[in-house]
């Protein structure tokens, strides 16, 4: 499906991108963030029975903040970003101001309605920032929704449930290390078979003026 | 498809503000009216960052002009933003309230429009900050609680004075490796340590110097075991070791050379230095004894012979040479400590 020099080129761009996103988060957390370098997979549900996250830890089953976030025209997709429901109080509590050093593991149950609003927002930033690169890289112009924010029980037999009707996706797992708290988060793009041929075409047009 | 009449935006019960690409208001629905000073044909025409100061500011003003750019939505929650439009009630007082933004490009008749939605979050913000405080204060006091109960948990199993496990903690300790070890090939050693004639320090010194001296004996008495060994502070200057996982006598020994040597220094309290013994009896399970009771009866004995002997010196427990004569209502210490 992707060879290693596709490989290679797409991890440099999305490196950028999410770079880019993190620099957005940093301004809304008012504290620096390292990022680590994102793995990339793409990952096709359909011929994988046996499918599992190549994230352990991360993706083990149990309750996770997921947001999605539609996007169209040319390439179009759905984009969300997960990350496990534990982390997501300490992200909050950072943009909010309100990061307590002596309780670095709060409980998911305490997440109110309005942090959801501040994880919506996140979500739509870092989201945005992403696919609105993708856009650039392809020279498309995008439609954009805004994400809706859940807390999904994801069971052992659910993860493959979770992305059902998706033929493939591009799955780029990195981890937002911020000053007080470690962050390990997944951006997944779930594109179809035109959209998914669109961005390697693109990948290897680059390759082969690089190449000349 | 029906077409709607523009009454039923003013019928929504959120605000909706249409901006065109400069910026200006076209659209002030009456949930604005209601929540603002503004009135629709005050500001139509306006633009956008006259009536929403908050606006002018770069980072609000870059939200707008990205979303008219790239036709990406942007979503401004009230938590993390605070309030965008302040709400004036019948007597003219600015009522601080909270909204979440929605902020979208719209296309209508070949014209690029921003819509935003309003959301009022004022009594929810509220709600969730009282719960949010609630929620901390009952964090605080549970933490109170559960430190209260550690230290009495502490206090319950520890001697207040050297912070050594007590009596209660050593005779559980010694239970558990007896249950644990059952049936296995692994020897422990119980040893009871007393300090020789502690009482007369305890005279001529006062309680004060006494204390300082357990306190020292009971570092000393620890530096000389494994971590994984316990050592206890039984009661007055009685202190009892556990010594696990034993293979041979010469294991024990080694241990009890450590003691002594440490024993071989001074104690430095305050001006004075003394010059302190230490004698002990040993009893080895599971030889002398399947309980931890009769362990500590057996060491005890041992003690008992070595203090009745020439003190300062140490013996494992031998249940052939007991002697009644030697019970420990018949010891009377007659030392004196040596003092420099």
């Amino acid at each position: 499906m992707i060879n290693d020099s596709q490989k290679d080129l797409l991890k440099e761009y999305i490196n950028v991108f999410v770079g880019k996103a993190a620099n957005m988060l940093s301004e809304m957390a008012n504290q620096r963030i390292l990022l680590r370098v994102p793995e990339i997979e793409i990952l096709n549900m359909q011929n994988d029975d046996k499918f599992s996250w190549p994230t352990d830890g991360l993706f083990s089953y149990g309750h996770i903040i997921s947001s999605s976030m539609k996007f169209g025209r040319d390439f179009s997709g759905r984009a969300l970003l997960i990350f496990p429901a534990s982390k997501a109080k300490l992200l909050v509590d950072a943009c909010l101001g309100e990061i307590d050093s002596d309780d670095l593991q709060p409980d998911s149950s305490q997440l109110a309605d309005t942090d959801f609003d501040v994880l919506k927002e996140i979500s739509n930033v870092i989201l945005n920032c992403v696919i609105g690169e993708f856009g650039n890289l392809l020279g498309v112009k995008l439609d954009f929704t805004l994400p809706d924010v859940e807390v999904v029980f994801v069971s052992e037999a659910e993860q493959q449930l979770y992305l059902k009707n998706s033929v493939h996706i591009l799955m780029f797992y990195t981890a937002f290390t911020l000053e007080k708290a470690k962050l390990d988060g997944v951006i997944l793009m779930v594109l179809g078979m035109n959209s998914l041929n669109m961005l390697l075409t693109k990948i290897d047009n680059i390759l082969g003026e690089l190449n000349d | 498809m029906i077409s709607l009449p523009i009454d039923i935006l003013d019928k929504l019960s959120m605000g909706l503000i249409l901006l065109n690409q400069k910026q200006e208001i076209l659209l002030w629905n009456h949930w604005m009216e209601n929540k603002t000073q503004f009135d629709s044909k005050s500001v139509f025409g306006k633009a956008f960052s006259e009536v929403c100061p908050r606006f002018q500011e770069t980072k609000y003003k870059k939200v707008i002009e990205t979303v008219i750019e790239t036709g990406e939505g942007r979503f401004l929650s009230g938590a993390l933003h605070g309030s965008f439009f302040h709400h004036f009630s019948s007597d003219s007082y600015i009522l601080p309230t909270i909204q979440n933004l929605q902020i979208e490009q719209i296309v209508f008749e070949d014209h690029c429009l921003i819509l935003i939605q309003v959301n009022d979050i004022t009594s929810q913000y509220h709600t969730v900050h009282q719960m949010k405080s609630f929620i901390k204060s009952l964090e605080i006091e549970n933490e109170e609680i559960r430190q209260a109960e550690l230290e009495a948990r502490k206090l319950a199993v520890h001697d207040a004075l050297t912070g050594l496990p007590n009596r209660t903690n050593f005779m559980n300790h010694l239970t558990k490796m007896i249950r644990i070890q059952h049936n296995s090939f692994n020897g422990a050693a119980v040893i009871f340590l007393d300090i020789d004639n502690f009482k007369i320090v305890n005279d001529s010194y006062g309680h004060s110097v006494g204390d300082a001296l357990l306190q020292i004996a009971a570092e000393r008495l620890k530096a000389s075991i494994r971590k994984s060994d316990m050592v206890a502070r039984l009661s007055g200057d009685e202190f009892a070791l556990l010594i696990y996982n034993v293979n041979s006598r010469d294991n024990i020994i080694s241990v009890a050379n450590k003691i002594m040597a440490q024993f071989s220094t001074p104690f430095i309290i305050g001006k004075l230095q003394l010059s302190v013994t230490c004698s002990f009896g040993i009893s080895i399970y599971p030889f002398d004894g399947a309980d931890a009771v009769t362990l500590l009866h057996q060491a005890d004995t041992a003690l008992y012979r070595v203090k009745n002997d020439k003190k300062a010196d140490y013996q494992f427990y031998c249940p052939y040479e007991h002697d009644d004569d030697l019970k420990p209502n018949k010891m009377v210490p007659t030392d004196t400590i040596a003092i420099k």
